[in-house]
């Protein structure tokens, strides 16, 4: 009797599973099929990889497999889709300038390294996707295959003997502080801070010096580096790099800087940290709204076990 | 595919929800910090400008004193009493968290550059060059002059 009963009531349970199965099969997020506007251009090797493991959620040219059809999957699937085109799209490469064409390619290599891409879930269902040891290898040797490193260019130094004349000119003061698209203020004192570390950029020919304020710097002499504490704040400048003939790299033209302020209520938002960007001596807030900072996060993320911070801080 | 799918929602939970968090030892760059007995923020030193050398493999920050920083950046080829400046010089390594960038391994050299008044009314220099962190001071004085030319030749950085 007992036993029976409990069958009985399996055969609803599944049943109504069942049912349920069925009926979320009729929610379905659009996946949408735009045209290629122009797909990237890289060595027939490279592509084969870009193609297998990144381009059905990179791409305009998705295949979607039987089980990608069947919700609960389905969502899971059409989300990575709409979230990796606007990350990254190699099927409208013309929509980047070359510059960052260049930079995408390095990020995206390096979310890899970083075991962030392809996404775990996605890649456990989807074995093909998996990026081996010897794709990873190809990828890097293309990316070093495409480092330039002009000698003495005259373009670059002109840019700085301008920047030079300019800033002692004026002295570059500000009336208002520039503030980016979040609400997040330059902080002319950074000057004043000490380095945490210098880093050279190969990748984008580019030299930078990331500073700390007197929170972080105590931070990394008491060893709170993770979490950082709060209103921790770093500014990382970056420069052009001048090369000369004997190997010597100097800073050029000033090229960028962002700012990092650790919060976690005020910033809960944006993962606890207030992030900006300003390009150019006049200080240019980066982006075209709040939402810039989706891209920050984004390039961050593969640091979350050390707070979101890549530099690895030496101490005073 | 039925069991995948199953185990891929647990896998989900686990990911998200552990990520082996690094020890501030594995984070703080050790062999690249400064020794103790320089008493760095006292000093007061601030960032001049900082370069590369391919050949070494090394790369520098030049730090000043508010004095030093002026005066570089006025640029008048002038030394003039109670200048500081430090030139820090590292060897370079590949920096584990970015592939396309290089970062400051082991402390190569240090040199202290300290401008003061002499009788005589000239500027007098006093440099000293220390090795690696442990901050040994070198008893060559063989480059002396030409170090001490070559860091006040240093352009500072653009740091609007």
């Amino acid at each position: 009797m007992k036993k029976s009963k409990k069958a009985a009531k399996w055969k609803i349970g599944v049943s109504v599973l069942l049912v349920l199965f069925l009926i979320v099969q009729f929610i379905r997020p659009e996946i949408t099929h735009p045209p290629v506007t122009r797909d990237i251009e890289v060595p027939a090797e490279v592509k084969a990889i870009l193609v297998r493991t990144c381009y059905d959620c990179h791409s305009n040219q998705i295949q979607l497999r039987w089980f990608d059809k069947i919700a609960p999957m389905y969502w899971g699937v059409a989300q990575h889709i709409k979230e990796g085109r606007e990350g990254l799209n190699f099927s409208e490469w013309d929509k980047l300038d070359p510059a960052s064409r260049k930079a995408k390619l390095w990020e995206a290599v390096n979310q890899v390294i970083a075991g962030a891409m392809p996404l775990k879930d996605y890649e456990f269902v989807h074995r093909s996707a998996k990026i081996s040891s010897g794709d990873l290898k190809v990828l890097k040797q293309y990316l070093n295959s495409m480092v330039v490193k002009p000698l003495e260019d005259t373009a670059k130094i002109n840019a700085l003997n301008k920047q030079y004349t300019q800033s002692q000119s004026t002295a570059m003061k500000f009336e208002n502080l520039p503030r980016a698209l979040n609400g997040v203020e330059f902080i002319p004192d950074y000057k004043n801070w000490l380095p945490i570390s210098p880093s050279e950029r190969f990748d984008n020919g580019t030299m930078r010096v990331i500073l700390g304020n007197d929170i972080a710097i105590k931070a990394i002499q008491d060893k709170q580096v993770n979490p950082w504490p709060k209103g921790t704040t770093f500014a990382k400048v970056a420069w052009d790099q001048l090369e000369d003939k004997e190997g010597h790299i100097r800073t050029g033209a000033f090229k960028q800087i962002e700012i990092m302020i650790k919060d976690e209520e005020k910033y809960r938002s944006t993962k606890g940290w207030g992030w900006a960007r300003f390009k150019t001596p006049k200080m240019i807030p980066y982006g075209k709204d709040a939402m810039f900072t989706n891209e920050c996060i984004n390039c961050h993320l593969p640091q979350a076990n050390q707070d979101l911070v890549f530099s690895s801080p030496f101490k005073h | 595919m039925k069991m995948r799918l199953i185990t891929l929602l647990f896998l989900s939970i686990t990911i998200s929800s552990c990520s082996s968090k690094k020890s501030p030892d594995e984070i703080i760059n050790k062999n690249a910090s400064l020794p103790e007995a320089l008493n760095w923020e006292k000093a007061g030193y601030k960032v001049i400008t900082s370069y590369i050398d391919k050949k070494d493999s090394t790369m520098s920050i030049l730090y000043g004193n508010d004095l030093a920083r002026k005066t570089f950046i006025a640029s008048e080829n002038k030394i003039i009493p109670n200048e500081m400046l430090a030139l820090v010089t590292w060897k370079q390594k590949a920096d584990e968290n970015w592939f396309g960038a290089n970062i400051p391994g082991s402390v190569k050299t240090i040199e202290l550059i300290k401008t003061s008044d002499s009788k005589n009314g000239a500027t007098s220099i006093a440099y000293n060059l220390y090795q690696g962190k442990e901050f040994t001071p070198s008893k060559d004085t063989i480059n002396n002059q030409v170090r001490i030319k070559y860091i006040f030749s240093q352009q500072p950085s653009v740091m609007p």
